[in-house]
């Protein structure tokens, strides 16, 4: 194998593919980049088991050939190389694989590209389009609200809720939930079907489209998915159980309506929460309204008292009602727009977050009981 | 010919005896009949009050299923099919709320 790349581009690879070496890996192997040169093509893969990602970068070929080399050691030296074009070279699949640049020349040790578990091809299953910013928008909106309790697997996850009409993504902590309609490009999917997938995971994914307009092409077995775009492939375990009837805690209708400033409520709330943290504030925000505004109130005996008043819109009676605040500071950082609507129906009726300009999104949050 | 007229007679006499007879299990026939069809209608149609004793019953058993629910919620425990009995990490439940507010 030999082929010259150039640093940046050496560097998103690994980066790309580094998010699928586990620190703790099943078999030696695992803890390698598998890199294979074929017809200008680099192609590196990493995976461990779980999620599987593949990457390619154009390099100037001269021998074809594959190796494997252990991620961490060749993440931290790719950082570390300088801006010129470096050479690299194996004399066959046991050799070292030696690093030349300039006059300089490192040579890693590198494992058996045969052991390696190269990613399975699925051409058969389930497939669907999407845009990279719809895919993007979903990680933001969507995957923070998923559970980072690994007992309790189907709610790290997103569900993806294929239905004739399109597609639902939602995640929920069991303390909060939120919904995105998608924006399908192509759907071919034999029946209407549910599958959860690691909400983490999926943001890493998000953070390796970097063009919002390129397609991402979705195939989707009974047990794994591929992504595709561009340079990227990506494997992903569908993640196993019956993901709860979502629609049921969904409030059809509204009592009160709010329309309020997301920054005005944001910043409320971010003030709020300095007397709200800690053991005695047990991180609620009390929210009480009249016609014109919305009066929140933290209170720790640590801290002290906190009052903010902020304008509003409101249609109905006022509720009263108690949140935890990190669960309404996480929604208003992510939703755009400049208002949102806050519905109520009781205070004991998870209380529910649109925004203005969008009804694709909602934000679902149960409310405290303070008596 | 006088035997001929006697024999007739006798006849005559045995079937008026039979007729009657006819006539008496026609009467407890109808009599069997029209008890089985009240009986019938007394199986298929319950009393007003008979059901609202039913039901008061009824509404009773689910008042005692929804209250021990709801004691149970609050003594800290997931009521909620997805996490039922588990015990609940001290903030409120998304699935249980909806199912107490439902019921």
């Amino acid at each position: 194998m030999e082929f010259t790349c150039s640093r940046p581009e050496l560097l998103e690879g690994v980066n790309a593919v580094i998010r699928a070496v586990s620190s703790k890996p099943q078999i030696p192997v695992l803890s390698g980049i598998y890199m294979e040169t074929n017809d200008h093509v680099l192609r590196l893969v990493a995976t461990d088991m779980e999620i599987g990602i593949e990457y390619k970068i154009p390099v100037q070929t001269n021998q074809s050939g594959a190796t494997v080399v252990n991620a961490r050691v060749f993440n931290e030296m790719v950082r570390r190389l300088p801006d010129s074009p470096v050479m690299f070279s194996t004399a066959g699949d046991h050799a070292a694989l030696k690093v030349r640049y300039h006059g300089s020349e490192v040579t890693l040790n590198t494992m058996n590209p045969q052991e390696f578990p190269l990613l399975p091809t699925i051409l058969d299953g389930d497939r669907v389009t999407l845009k990279a910013s719809n895919f993007k928008e979903m990680t933001r909106l969507v995957s923070f609200a998923a559970s980072t309790d690994e007992a309790r697997p189907w709610f790290t996850g997103v569900l993806w809720d294929f239905h004739p009409d399109g597609l639902r993504w939602v995640a929920t902590d069991t303390h909060r939930l939120a919904m995105l309609v998608g924006e399908v490009v192509h759907q071919q999917i034999a029946e209407p079907r549910q599958l959860i997938l690691h909400g983490k995971t999926l943001s890493d994914v998000a953070k390796l489209l970097d063009d919002d307009d390129q397609e991402l092409h979705m195939i989707m077995t009974s047990s794994q998915v591929l992504l595709e775009a561009d340079r990227l492939r990506v494997i992903l375990r569908i993640i196993d159980g019956q993901y709860p009837k979502y629609q049921q805690v969904i409030p059809r209708e509204w009592k009160t309506r709010i329309t309020i400033s997301v920054k005005a409520l944001s910043e409320a709330v971010d003030r709020a929460s300095l007397a709200s943290i800690g053991k005695e504030g047990s991180n609620i925000v009390k929210l009480s309204m009249d016609k014109d505004s919305l009066q929140i109130r933290s209170n720790s005996p640590e801290v002290g008292h906190i009052y903010e008043e902020v304008w509003i819109d409101m249609q109905g009676e006022p509720i009263p009602i108690a949140f935890n605040y990190r669960y309404l500071q996480e929604a208003l950082r992510v939703i755009g727009g400049d208002q949102v609507y806050l519905d109520l129906s009781g205070t004991l009726v998870p209380g529910v977050l649109r925004p203005l300009q969008d009804e694709r999104y909602l934000y679902l949050i149960v409310p405290v009981r303070t008596v | 010919m006088k035997k001929i007229t006697t024999r007739l007679i006798a006849l005559e006499e045995h079937l008026q005896g039979l007729l009657a007879e006819i006539e008496l299990l026609k009467m407890e026939a109808y009599a069997l009949e029209a008890e089985n069809q009240r009986l019938r209608a007394q199986r298929a149609n319950v009393t007003p009050e008979e059901m609202n004793r039913v039901e008061d019953n009824a509404r009773m058993l689910q008042g005692e299923g929804y209250d021990n629910l709801a004691r149970l919620y609050q003594e800290g425990f997931h009521i909620c099919h997805v996490h039922f009995g588990q015990p609940r990490t001290g903030e409120e439940c998304l699935f249980c709320m909806t199912f107490l507010h439902k019921e």
